[in-house]
């Protein structure tokens, strides 16, 4: 089953993995409200979120380089 | 329960809203596994829509117990799928998964431990970007410019450089960067420092070479060139030669006419055709015109 979500469903799909979107406008924890970071530890931006990833739950984003990471470490 | 399972309750649960519309003449039971989900706010009053093999859902429009499922969907589907993702890099996605990548393991195989890790980074996406861009069946939309200044916000702006060079293939089997770095392996005992210093100088300050835009006039790559072998002279790279380089037709007559240009102010100048496949290439001897005014 192929599921994907278009960039205005960001806050819904970050809410089913407990995670929201701080007034800037940054990923952040739902419970302990602290900015979720990249598997290259940069914050992300909510818009900017391209790929969760199974695993230890990976919020990837939608810069070219990291989608070449994020493809590299699923090999 | 998995999440094909999970979608099934969600849309059974919505069915007998009247907010709930499906695609003409499509009910809930020509939904199944193969099924794609696409999950977007806009809605024109709708919960979910059913068209073809496309199930549309809208968050928005839930509300309690329909939400709750809907959650549970997303994260199944990303238990099963192994990822979720978003519908405008889902192409992009899969042909990264997608790309041969034989050579590209073979060249950051010989680069891994020799340059930074940074800059191995920077390599590998700079391969990939060379591979997909050639690609015989590019990616509609595939927008090079965007994906290079990508890569140069994450790595910083002396990626455009390697970009530049891994896509003329400077890293590849029997060319420059090898090529040097076997040379200092039978010089010296410090092979991997001095290389590294080597390397990063030659990145940094781009001495080997520059790389012709299709919007440069013949001015430009003149200047270009003047700047690039004036700098050549004053950190003086390991290499003897400083290249001009372009694609396709329109950089390929810029060439030639700075060429033309150069040639006229320093008659001492020697170069060598180095053209590769499509690409034009003119590789000047910056020692030949050594006290001739650039400096």
């Amino acid at each position: 089953m192929d599921v994907t979500f278009e960039k205005d469903a960001v806050d819904h799909v970050l809410a089913s993995f407990d995670k929201a979107v701080d007034e800037n406008g940054y990923v952040v924890d739902g419970d302990t409200g602290e900015r979720v970071r990249t598997p290259s530890g940069a914050e992300l931006e909510a818009q900017e979120l391209a790929i969760v990833a199974h695993g230890s739950e990976l919020f990837i984003d939608d810069n070219f380089a990291s989608l070449v990471e994020h493809v590299e470490r699923q090999r | 329960m998995g999440a094909f399972e999970t979608l099934t309750k969600l849309l059974g649960a919505l069915s007998p809203d009247l907010d709930v519309t499906f695609g003409d003449d499509v009910d809930i039971g020509d939904v199944d596994e193969e099924s794609e989900v696409r999950i977007k706010t806009e809605s024109p009053g709708e919960k979910a829509h059913l068209t073809g093999e496309t199930v549309y859902l809208y968050p928005e429009q839930l509300q309690g117990e329909e939400y709750v499922l809907f959650q549970k969907f997303v994260r199944e589907a990303k238990r099963d799928e192994g990822e979720v993702v978003r519908a405008d890099e889902k192409d992009e996605t899969k042909a990264l998964e997608n790309t041969e990548t034989v050579e590209i393991d073979d060249t950051i195989q010989f680069f891994d431990g020799v340059i930074s890790d940074r800059h191995v980074s920077i390599l590998r996406s700079a391969l990939y970007l060379r591979t997909l861009s050639e690609s015989d069946d590019p990616l509609p939309d595939f927008d090079v410019g965007q994906k290079k200044r990508d890569i140069a916000e994450k790595y910083g702006y002396e990626s455009y450089y390697m970009i530049h060079l891994a896509s003329s293939g400077y890293f590849d089997e029997g060319r420059y960067f090898r090529e040097l770095y076997h040379e200092l392996e039978t010089e010296s005992d410090s092979t991997l420092g001095e290389y590294r210093d080597e390397f990063e100088e030659i990145i940094g300050e781009k001495l080997i070479g520059t790389f012709v835009n299709a919007d440069d006039t013949t001015y430009d790559v003149k200047s270009d060139v003047k700047a690039g072998i004036a700098k050549h002279f004053r950190y003086r790279p390991p290499a003897d030669f400083f290249d001009v380089c372009g694609m396709g037709h329109r950089c390929k007559v810029t060439i030639d006419g700075a060429v033309e240009d150069l040639e006229r102010d320093y008659e001492e100048m020697q170069y060598d055709d180095e053209n590769r496949n499509e690409e034009r290439v003119v590789r000047i001897f910056p020692e030949t015109i050594r006290g001739f005014g650039i400096e």
